[in-house]
């Protein structure tokens, strides 16, 4: 069996609706309050293995952390069914925590006064770590996110890029099966994005540790995940890998060519019965290809008729493409 | 979670509760001696009180310190062990219950652990003074019994003051913010400073039967007082603290699935 399987997943929260604003409405929404629905997550499925690495990608408000937090046990489904290590989260908290570690990019769980050692001291009680595993872990995560340095200090002291090190470390430190993290990169410069990345892929790569990351971060997605799942509005609108989604989704491409005069003037032309859109500055001329034109077809028509320096071609960015769902 | 590992994190979490609180000192000192002053006002009322009269519902000044010390170790050990149950409705309201739900021990006693008032140490102090002060000055017998019975009840009274806290702090899964409703209950525990025997039989009954804070201090103080009348209640004690403790742990459990968190802003 899988180790997370989810059936069906609904949550409703039921919002309180204010009527109008100022005094009257606040006199008005204390005596009698009309109530909204409103489904965040309408029907997942969905089946993850051990040692995947997973990308939960989707606009603000779309239910990733929603289901982030079903997952973990923290939020009870208003329908449907959760598998996770064969236990049902919210039902068996406790023990499901201990398979779980999980990060929250926007919020420490570390505690704030105290040096980051004895946070990891007592997060060793807590999941009851045995002393080899815990001193062999330390020594693991303190080599690989650099944090030597800082290990004495509280929490309070620390810059955002040292902490979400720390947080990193601490959600590895009890070896979990399972590891979400919730917009680990928000925030964070370039060197700590990269440690924070190598330090996730490395672990997974050694422990099969299953990694599970929402982010808004594209380099996040295509440096991490093997397999993206993207949602929408509360559903599922895309679960395969990343190549699958560019074909999938990808309208057109650039072709930029370099002619070798700057003189020629290019007189656009049609294939497939579809006018080709076209732009030319100087010696540089790009064509948008769309999905159903071949671009090789296309480059060899160019260069029969059109002296050429050089070709490129330039792939929809992924950022694009994105949008281009969530906009749907 | 068996029971030697919970105590070995208890105490841990203890220490770091300590070093949390002293970890801005100026606050600490302050806080120190804003709670004394508290406290030595609070008496001097109770003393103006008798400068008046020789007896409050039947208690004299020393019954009625010993009354006042009760309740104070009560008091004491509630804010020092268990004072943290305060916290839940701002870890609702707030979204970051989500990081107690996350870790490998019960939710509640989680939350227990994760902060205490060290002002608490100060009370129980105080509450200890008072009752020595009471038994010699009023020349009230007391032995290995009635200590026995002392550390029962201010324990039972401490669980009984968490109880009910933790039902008024449980309804913040569903209004979201509680702190007023919270406070105006505890409050009433002003109330049972003083004799019960003072008040209508309305307020009486329901310090006893609905919110029954006078388990806290008045019927131990009763028993200490070898007052007849009313020392057989406070062998309840216990048992009434037991299954407060049962009711309000099973409603904190079903208000849990009514969690709703906060946004991903958080």
């Amino acid at each position: 069996m899988s180790q997370i399987v989810v059936n069906d997943l609904h949550k409703d929260f039921y919002v309180n609706v204010s009527k109008g604003s100022g005094v009257t409405g606040m006199v008005k929404s204390l005596f009698s309050r009309e109530k909204k629905t409103v489904e965040a997550v309408k029907g997942l499925d969905f089946k993850i293995e051990e040692g995947e690495m997973v990308g939960f990608l989707g606009p603000n408000g779309a239910g990733k952390s929603t289901t982030i937090k079903m997952l973990t046990g923290i939020l009870t489904p208003s329908n449907g069914e959760i598998s996770v290590c064969g236990l049902t989260p919210c039902k068996k908290r406790q023990q499901n925590a201990k398979n779980i570690g999980v990060v929250f990019g926007q919020r420490t769980q570390l505690w704030w006064d105290l040096p980051v050692k004895e946070s990891f001291l007592l997060l060793k009680k807590m999941y009851e770590i045995e002393t080899g595993t815990y001193e062999d872990n330390i020594a693991y995560f303190t080599d690989l996110l650099d944090m030597e340095d800082f290990l004495d200090r509280p929490v309070r002291q620390l810059s955002l890029g040292q902490r979400m090190r720390c947080d990193l470390a601490a959600a590895f430190l009890h070896n979990p099966k399972i590891i979400y993290l919730d917009e680990p990169t928000i925030g964070l410069d370039i060197t700590s994005k990269k440690r924070i990345r190598e330090c996730i892929k490395e672990t997974n790569r050694k422990r099969k540790t299953t990694i599970i990351l929402t982010t808004h971060d594209m380099a996040d997605v295509e440096q991490l995940a093997d397999r993206v799942m993207v949602i929408n509005h509360g559903k599922m609108v895309y679960d395969g890998d990343m190549a699958g989604l560019q074909q999938q989704y990808r309208r057109s491409r650039n072709v930029v060519f370099t002619l070798k005069d700057s003189r020629v003037a290019f007189t656009g032309f049609r294939m497939d019965n579809q006018r080709i859109e076209w732009q030319q500055r100087a010696e540089e001329l790009i064509l948008k290809v769309p999905a159903s034109v071949s671009a090789g077809e296309m480059i060899s028509l160019v260069m029969a008729q059109y002296p050429v320096e050089d070709v490129r071609i330039e792939e929809t960015p992924i950022e694009d493409i994105i949008e281009e769902i969530y906009n749907q | 979670m068996a029971v030697r590992k919970f105590f070995s994190l208890y105490g841990a979490m203890l220490l770091k509760n300590m070093r949390e609180s002293t970890a801005y000192k100026f606050d600490f000192i302050l806080g120190i001696l804003a709670h004394l002053l508290i406290q030595a006002s609070s008496l001097l009322l109770v003393m103006t009180v008798y400068t008046h009269t020789d007896s409050m519902g039947g208690f004299t000044f020393e019954q009625s310190l010993i009354l006042y010390g009760c309740s104070l170790l009560a008091t004491g050990i509630e804010e020092f062990f268990l004072h943290n149950v305060w916290s839940i409705s701002r870890h609702v309201n707030m979204g970051t219950l989500d990081s107690v739900l996350l870790r490998p021990v019960k939710p509640i006693l989680m939350l227990v652990m994760d902060g205490t008032s060290i002002h608490g140490f100060i009370l129980g102090i105080c509450g200890v003074v008072c009752l020595i002060v009471g038994f010699a000055q009023g020349g009230i017998s007391f032995g290995g019994w009635k200590c026995l019975w002392l550390i029962l009840c201010s324990v039972s009274g401490a669980f009984i003051i968490f109880s009910i806290t933790l039902i008024m702090e449980t309804l913040a899964f569903w209004f979201t913010d509680v702190v007023n409703a919270v406070v105006m209950v505890d409050n009433l525990r002003q109330f049972v400073r003083y004799p019960i025997t003072i008040y209508q039989p309305f307020i009486r009954n329901i310090l006893i039967f609905i919110i029954p804070y006078s388990f806290t201090s008045f019927f131990p103080a009763a028993l200490m007082l070898d007052m007849e009348e009313y020392s057989y209640y406070a062998y309840f004690t216990p048992l009434i603290a037991l299954s407060m403790v049962i009711i309000a742990s099973l409603f904190f459990q079903f208000g849990l699935k009514f969690y709703h968190s906060s946004g991903g802003g958080q």
